[in-house]
């Protein structure tokens, strides 16, 4: 069953006391909210994603519910927990389903140190992953929205997640999120895509978040072996420009990019060795998409 | 520097490898990460190959060997190891 699959009443009534549970690749999170924005959300962007039944495990439970008091009614917010955990401050009830993704992700970020976990989008191409590591604000995520319409499978936009014991990198195909122009420009390069609502006025600007493609979804539970990792940077009026970089620098820009490289230790060390021993490296800068999307079927033509 | 002679610090405490031409190094005693380049690099493979560490004079000669590198890089990558704490006076 899929996301899909739930009328409109049962999703609500699944997802009041917390009985929701959904797949996104090794991970499974029980979602609890009454809040009917994030139900729509999850319907437009989790639509293709598994429904697990409800005696499944989760890995996390996720609330997102309206704090006591006036804020309850009056400029309603909501707030994000997982467990007896709240790590943000409330933000406004329009702001739900974005503070649904943020929340996952610090959940992520923070717990999941059976992988190593980097800042960085993935996507796949004849079996090889190419590693997007970088900061917010580089263009990362616009990037990766832009490949996993050319041909790409998403396997993440945000968390890579790569197992210490075999290098394999583990989907997530959750949704892309795309800031400010990044979103028209999106809708205008991709129109079959799937968007989630507008959301103004947020601490990053407006956002909206991309479905993942169906075909990302259905092959959520396939590894891939890293293949190149490239330090995208958009930069305004800027030529194609895609520069060999050394491994060791490469693995530099890793670390910086690794949630939980503190954690794993020596063993988050020798995981991204190896991540770059079996890669090309390299730096890339970019203003126009659609050079983009030429120069990555190049690099992916010349190393399959 | 006024130390005679240098090595590696105490194996237990590091991990390395060597990527192409460059060395990283992983300090388990403060969890740093080190990215050694160039002189530095080669610096780093001689001493772990060297048994009982190696004066400033003769890492100079190796460095000039492997690339024309002089005295005054071999004392300034020796500084920079040592303040990195990847490297130690040998105990004569």
């Amino acid at each position: 069953m899929i996301v899909r699959d739930l009328p409109t009443r049962v999703l609500r009534e699944r997802l009041a006391p917390g009985a929701l549970r959904i797949r996104t690749g090794p991970i499974v999170c029980a979602i609890a909210t009454n809040e009917a924005r994030v139900a729509e959300g999850l319907q437009v962007l989790y639509g293709n994603h598994p429904v697990e039944p409800l005696e499944a495990f989760a890995d996390y439970h996720v609330r997102l519910s309206r704090p006591a008091g006036l804020r309850r009614w009056i400029r309603p917010q909501v707030k994000f927990s997982m467990a007896a955990v709240t790590p943000f401050l409330p933000l406004p009830a329009a702001h739900a389903m974005a503070m649904l993704e943020w929340g996952m992700n610090w959940c992520v970020s923070n717990t999941y140190h059976c992988f190593l976990v980097l800042h960085a989008a993935a996507l796949e191409r004849h079996g090889r992953v190419v590693i997007l590591p970088a900061p917010p604000g580089s263009g990362k995520s616009t990037l990766a929205a832009a490949l996993a319409n050319r041909g790409w499978r998403l396997m993440s936009d945000e968390l890579t997640l790569i197992d210490p014991a075999t290098l394999a990198v583990h989907a997530l195909a959750r949704p892309i999120s795309l800031k400010n122009a990044s979103i028209d420009l999106m809708k205008g390069f991709a129109p079959e895509a799937v968007f989630g609502s507008v959301v103004r006025d947020t601490t990053k600007g407006t956002v909206a978040h991309m479905a993942a493609p169906p075909a990302s979804v259905a092959r959520m539970n396939e590894t891939a072996l890293p293949g190149w990792v490239v330090m995208p940077r958009y930069e305004r009026g800027a030529a194609s420009t895609l520069t060999p970089l050394s491994r060791g620098r490469a693995m530099m820009h890793l670390v910086e990019n690794a949630f939980n490289y503190a954690i794993q230790g020596r063993a988050g060390f020798d995981t991204l060795a190896g991540v770059v021993r079996g890669a090309h490296c390299y730096e890339y800068v970019y203003s126009n998409i659609d050079d983009a999307m030429r120069t990555f079927d190049r690099l992916a033509a010349e190393h399959s | 520097m006024d130390a005679s002679r240098w090595r590696p610090v105490s194996r237990a405490s590091f991990s390395h490898h060597r990527l192409d031409d460059e060395v990283v190094v992983f300090d388990d005693r403060s969890a740093d990460t080190h990215l050694l380049t160039g002189a530095a690099a080669r610096v780093w493979c001689v001493l772990l190959a060297a048994d009982g560490g190696m004066s400033e004079e003769q890492l100079a000669a190796a460095l000039s060997h492997g690339g024309a590198e002089d005295n005054e890089s071999a004392a300034e990558v020796i500084r920079l190891l040592a303040e990195s704490a990847l490297i130690e006076a040998a105990q004569p």
